[in-house]
């Protein structure tokens, strides 16, 4: 029990991940393979994605463990960017090929890096051939639906961002309508996207709102489900880059930058399209990866302010947000 | 007891309290630093309807999670007294899975049994009856385990004279009895322990406070947590102080031990030994099928097992080191508190109610409080292996109560006409623990410390907020990788979790074993 005295090993790098251990392992494993870096990852759970990490670097603020934090959803990184945790990333050749990304590249100093969709899953033994599917997420919250439908929490993960794209795109009314009405009419609130997929496809809900990688684990396991990318005659679905960040005071910065361009490269883009992992690449948006039979270049993309969202996400969310996960819960 | 009287009970007192205080520190460094003022916590207790229903769930779970692991685990451990050592050691075998695995995992199990039952008896799986039924079946587990190792041991003159009057029914009867007060005590006390799990309740959709303090603490919300948190601890005080009270009543009875060797069963045979194994097996089994079931007929089974032996293969240092460290701890620190304790029944009801009010609380609240503790001693840029040693600090302080509880009854168990005899030749109270004490107490001690690490290792919420970079032991990487893996490859985790959890027990076995070998060959020598 007595602590042994630390060594200072320059090759070595601290990264904190959100993005699933099942993809940030292989990864850190192959950068180490490459560079002779050790790295030292610290992951979270599903069921409090990003928010449990964030406050670990909160706490942490004044003496950083972490070199990086890689970020399942991007706006948890440009919240910490916001609060002055970040320090700036040099860019990444090639650079992303959406300009809401290099755009946010430039203001917050972070990389984009590969990136989910958020879609509606179905159980097709559930939804009959003659039967309308949804086609937008706020069908999810019509009577018609809503008491076959579930979410996972919105406090957590890319459903926060997606809570968030909601309050942008229908305002703070029409958002906190469409979480009342939801509940209101059945909705129910799971704790994770991985708890929705399976859900879902066991046919316990017959829609469910989620990732594209949780669709593409579920027909991988050959489960009855199909998908729909919603809001294509509207607003756009929700694109919910992961983002890399080099954490302020790092104590590993050459490392760090290194590990950095590593996570944001076309070559890690190309390794997440393929197995389970079907992230979508941000450089090529005509990559259709894992067996979603999808490519960005076809989907219609909601147009979002990635610096306003975290902003007006946290005061919505202790106003509203956290009282109805809460209500649910009970 | 070994009774020291030159020492004056003051002194005693104080060291009690001494002990009680390193155990409370990261606690009160957490009520202290978290800014929740008396007013906030008072309004929420009286006032917020949603913390009123939170509460009930959790005490209306408490109470069926209880009855139930007492009424499977009371019989079985008391079976396990009576069994032979062999089919103890067995039963145990197969009984250890259940404290090396967090609750998670038992709700995910039970949930898998979806699979190939009927939809009519989906619910049963899901929801509160769900969350009881996963909840109670590992607590009869552990009341299985821990009575049946630790309690209610018969006498071979007694065992002799029970037979000899009504035979193998008098025997049975005189062993419930034995060891009901220590079922009763420690089905509520791994109760309240199971209940501060916020991974099970989330699973099965039936949320109790520990998963509210859960997504307060996760959802950067650290005041919120708090007030939750001493919100929750308020409230549960009750049934924690019922339990200490409890325990602290079953300890005063004096169960008789028989220190020299295991008393075997020889009478019954094979039916008895099949009677009493089949029930540990099934309840071990309900969990373990419905966890590796997606396994079955999976095209690529073997290299999901391999995947998941190469992930045991790297986080096996890191496991170990939490484990060894919180075997430590409590050794350490059990050891002078189970002395100190049974000095007075008054110091021992304090111990316990401290100790069972920390057990009550999530384990974020040790978790977070050794961060600020941390924090105020001004290292908060820790030394890897230091802090690693936190995980294992963590759990194994809250885990404390089972060791002194544990202890306690057995120090009580000793002959009072051993420390009789032990003062009228005048042998030092050092002495008399080293040659007399000592060589009675490994074997119990070291399953006591083998069962408290399985416990701790199975905990994952402390272990996320404390975890170091880079150190994550086996139950975190898979509490991590479950929810996004293919079906088939959560399943080859959880069988080769499955799997560690049962060598665990029979390296425990096999070392005792040679080490009694050994003895045998010294003493002919």
């Amino acid at each position: 029990m007595i602590a042994a005295c630390g060594r200072k090993d320059d090759r070595v790098v601290v990264l904190y991940s959100s993005v699933d251990e099942a993809y940030s392992r292989p990864l850190c494993r192959m950068f180490t393979e490459r560079s002779g870096i050790t790295v030292k990852l610290v992951t979270d759970t599903e069921a409090a994605k990003s928010a449990g990490l964030v406050t670990r670097l909160l706490a942490e603020k004044e003496k950083p463990q972490a070199d990086l934090f890689w970020s399942g959803d991007a706006m948890r990184a440009v919240d910490l960017a916001s609060r002055g945790l970040a320090a700036k990333l040099a860019s990444t050749d090639p650079q992303p090929a959406l300009e809401a990304m290099r755009r946010m590249q430039a203001q917050t100093g972070l990389l984009c890096g590969p990136s989910r969709l958020r879609v509606i899953l179905y159980h097709k033994p559930s939804m009959s051939s003659s039967e309308a599917l949804p086609k937008t997420v706020a069908d999810l919250a019509t009577p018609y639906f809503a008491s076959r439908a579930c979410m996972a929490n919105p406090l957590f993960g890319t459903t926060s961002m997606h809570a968030a794209a909601l309050l942008q795109q229908l305002g703070r009314d029409g958002a906190q309508r469409f979480f009342e009405d939801f509940a209101k009419h059945g909705g129910r609130m799971l704790a994770s996207n991985g708890e929705v997929k399976r859900r879902v496809g066991s046919g316990e809900f017959a829609i469910g709102l989620t990732d594209s990688d949780d669709v593409n684990v579920a027909l991988l396991d050959k489960l009855p489900v199909g998908f729909i990318v919603p809001d294509q005659e509207g607003a756009g679905a929700v694109l919910v880059p992961s983002a890399v960040m080099l954490v302020a005071k790092a104590p590993h910065p050459s490392e760090a930058q290194a590990l950095a361009q590593f996570l944001a490269s076309a070559e890690t883009a190309e390794w997440m399209t393929k197995g389970s992992g079907a992230h979508f690449p941000m450089h090529d948006l005509a990559r259709s990866p894992g067996s979603l039979g999808l490519s960005l270049e076809k989907v219609r993309l909601a147009d979002l302010d990635d610096q306003r969202l975290s902003a007006e996400f946290e005061i919505w969310r202790v106003s509203f947000l956290e009282d109805w996960v809460r209500k649910q819960q009970y | 007891m070994a009774a020291n009287h030159s020492c004056p009970a003051t002194i005693w007192k104080i060291l009690a309290w001494c002990l009680l205080g390193l155990v409370l520190a990261p606690a009160l460094t957490f009520g202290l630093t978290s800014s929740v003022s008396w007013s906030a916590l008072w309004q929420q207790i009286w006032n917020d309807p949603v913390i009123h229903g939170s509460l009930r769930r959790s005490l209306t779970v408490l109470g069926w999670t209880w009855g139930i692991g007492f009424a499977m685990g009371w019989p079985l451990g008391a079976a396990l007294t009576l069994a032979r050592p062999r089919v103890r050691t067995l039963a145990w075998t197969w009984l250890a899975p259940g404290l090396l695995c967090p609750p998670f995992l038992w709700a995910a199990g039970l949930q898998g049994w979806k699979a190939v039952l009927p939809y009519n008896l989906h619910s049963w799986l899901d929801g509160r009856s769900g969350l009881v039924l996963s909840l109670g079946l590992q607590t009869a587990v552990m009341v299985a385990v821990l009575t049946g190792t630790l309690a209610g041991w018969i006498a071979v003159a007694e065992r002799e004279a029970c037979l000899l009057i009504q035979g193998r029914r008098l025997l049975a009867r005189v062993a419930l009895r034995r060891s009901l007060p220590a079922a009763l005590a420690l089905s509520l006390a791994l109760s309240l322990l199971l209940l501060g799990d916020a991974g099970a309740p989330q699973l099965m959709g039936h949320h109790t406070f520990a998963s509210e303090v859960h997504i307060a603490f996760a959802s950067a919300q650290p005041e919120r947590a708090a007030l939750r948190l001493l919100t929750a601890c308020s409230v549960l005080a009750l049934p924690a102080i019922a339990a200490a009270c409890l325990l602290a009543s079953v300890t005063k009875k004096t169960l008789v031990i028989a220190p020299s060797r295991s008393v075997a069963m020889n009478e019954g045979g094979s039916l008895s030994s099949t009677l009493t194994l089949i029930p540990c097996i099934a309840l071990s089994a309900i969990a373990l099928v419905g966890l590796i079931m997606p396994l079955f007929g999976s095209p690529g089974a073997s290299t999901h097992l391999w995947d998941a032996l190469t992930v045991l293969a790297e986080s096996a240092p890191v496991t170990l080191h939490f484990a060894f460290t919180s075997a430590l701890i409590i050794l350490v620190l059990a050891g002078p508190l189970i002395f100190v304790a049974s000095r007075s029944a008054a110091l021992l009801k304090c111990c316990l109610i401290v100790q069972l009010l920390l057990l009550a609380a999530p384990p974020q609240l040790y978790a977070d409080g050794f961060r600020q503790l941390s924090a105020l001693l001004g290292s908060t840029g820790w030394l890897e292996s230091g802090q690693a040693a936190l995980v294992g600090a963590c759990a194994s302080l809250r885990l404390l109560p089972f060791a002194v509880i544990v202890g306690v009854i057995w120090f009580n168990s000793i002959p009072k006409s051993w420390t009789e005899s032990a003062q009228m030749a005048g042998v030092s109270t050092m002495s008399y623990a080293r040659h007399v004490l000592l060589p009675v107490a490994w074997g119990p001690m070291s399953l006591l410390a083998l069962s408290v690490v399985m416990l701790d290792l199975a905990d994952v919420s402390g272990a996320v907020l404390l975890q170091p970079p880079g150190w994550s032991s086996y139950p975190l990487r898979l509490f991590a990788l479950m929810d996004n893996a293919l079906a088939a490859q959560a399943a080859a985790l959880c069988f080769i979790y499955w799997i560690a959890a049962f060598t665990l027990p029979l390296c425990f076995h096999v070392a005792a074993w040679i080490i009694s070998k050994i003895r045998a060959l010294r003493s002919e020598s």
